[in-house]
């Protein structure tokens, strides 16, 4: 039924309906900045990155081979593009600290991720540091099958598709990841 | 027999999200009961884990739509994707009507060249004579009139 209806959008789209496109972004924006927010722990930030999610939706869609799912490909956008500004940050993050050091810091930064979190409370302030730093300690793959399962609610059935893995693959990865989760708040717990 | 320490925290992950099977969790449950450190344990990553919940958007956001579409209609590679888009929806049934009509021009006109070569009534009188003369003056009349059987008769006179 929904493989359906996005047929028609994206047909409605292609013939120049930008209502349609609206229709399409109001369906997943949620889905998007929810997939989004997995990786990069800031509303803000992910709102940012999933409406370059849909631009990219937008100017690919002609691409888009129908027989694949819409919201496969749009996940799979999501992950990427999420992905890709965590590393750019991270250069920007490795620049900054070379300005500090060399005093050459400009005062208009940006208040880092965790600052703009909703959560005001110091001790869940806290806890939301510890579990993004642990879930960002995972290694990628882990972490987008854990991501997409925990923060997107997807089965595993889907995350293979996404990933273009196996599902025992899924299984396995999403396994070690909250196996390592568990070592990492323990740990952090003991000391 | 009672569960140690180390087993629980080796599976406190699943049971909080409560992915273990009943006998397991029992016994997780009897531990905690008893065991002050791993209930501690189990309390905090309950807590820390629930953390992903409250981060998760359930509405959406109704300036989204309106700040992307906007940024969409200021650029103006959108306008020239939406016109494309346009034109080429357009353009899909003139081509097929154009192809349609060529296929038929095409085909008529092979049929009318067959026609001609076979149908002498179209010949017009004026033609007719002209394409004499030219055949009297290049001798092509009598070969064109030979059977071409005849070519290859050996005439005994």
């Amino acid at each position: 039924m929904d493989i359906q209806s996005d047929r028609i959008l994206i047909d409605k789209i292609l013939e120049g309906d930008q209502f349609a496109f609206k229709e399409l972004v109001e369906k997943y924006q949620t889905m998007v900045i929810n997939t989004c927010i997995g990786f990069l722990h800031d509303k803000q930030d992910a709102e940012d990155i999933a409406q370059e999610v849909f631009i990219e939706v937008f100017y690919s869609l002609r691409k888009f081979r129908q027989e694949a799912k819409l919201t496969t490909w749009m996940y799979r956008i999501a992950v990427n593009k999420s992905l890709n500004f965590l590393r750019s940050k991270k250069r920007t993050q490795w620049i900054q600290s070379f300005e500090d050091v060399f005093g050459m810091s400009r005062q208009d930064q940006k208040q880092p991720a965790e600052m703009r979190n909703p959560a005001t409370d110091m001790e869940m302030q806290e806890e939301a540091t510890l579990i993004h730093n642990a879930i960002n300690s995972l290694s990628e793959n882990q972490r987008i099958a854990f991501t997409l399962n925990k923060y997107d609610d997807l089965p595993y059935s889907e995350i293979a598709e996404i990933m273009g893995v196996s599902l025992s693959s899924v299984e396995s990865l999403i396994h070690r990841a909250k196996m390592n989760l568990q070592q990492k708040l323990m740990y952090h717990y003991k000391n | 027999m009672m569960m140690r320490c180390e087993e629980i925290k080796e599976i406190l992950i699943f049971f909080v999200e409560g992915s273990l099977n009943p006998d397991k969790t029992n016994q997780v449950q009897k531990h905690l009961e008893k065991c002050q450190e791993c209930k501690s344990s189990y309390l905090k990553l309950k807590s820390v884990l629930s953390i992903i919940e409250t981060e998760i958007i359930k509405e959406s956001n109704p300036y989204f739509s309106m700040k992307l579409i906007e940024r969409l209609k200021n650029s103006s590679e959108t306008n020239e994707v939406f016109s494309a888009f346009r034109i080429i929806g357009i353009l899909k049934p003139v081509v097929a009507i154009l192809l349609i009509g060529i296929a038929i021009y095409t085909g008529i006109l092979i049929g009318g060249s067959y026609s001609h070569k076979y149908d002498t009534t179209v010949i017009d009188d004026s033609r007719g004579i002209q394409l004499q003369a030219v055949a009297d003056e290049f001798y092509l009349n009598d070969i064109g009139m030979e059977n071409i059987e005849t070519l290859l008769i050996i005439e005994n006179n």
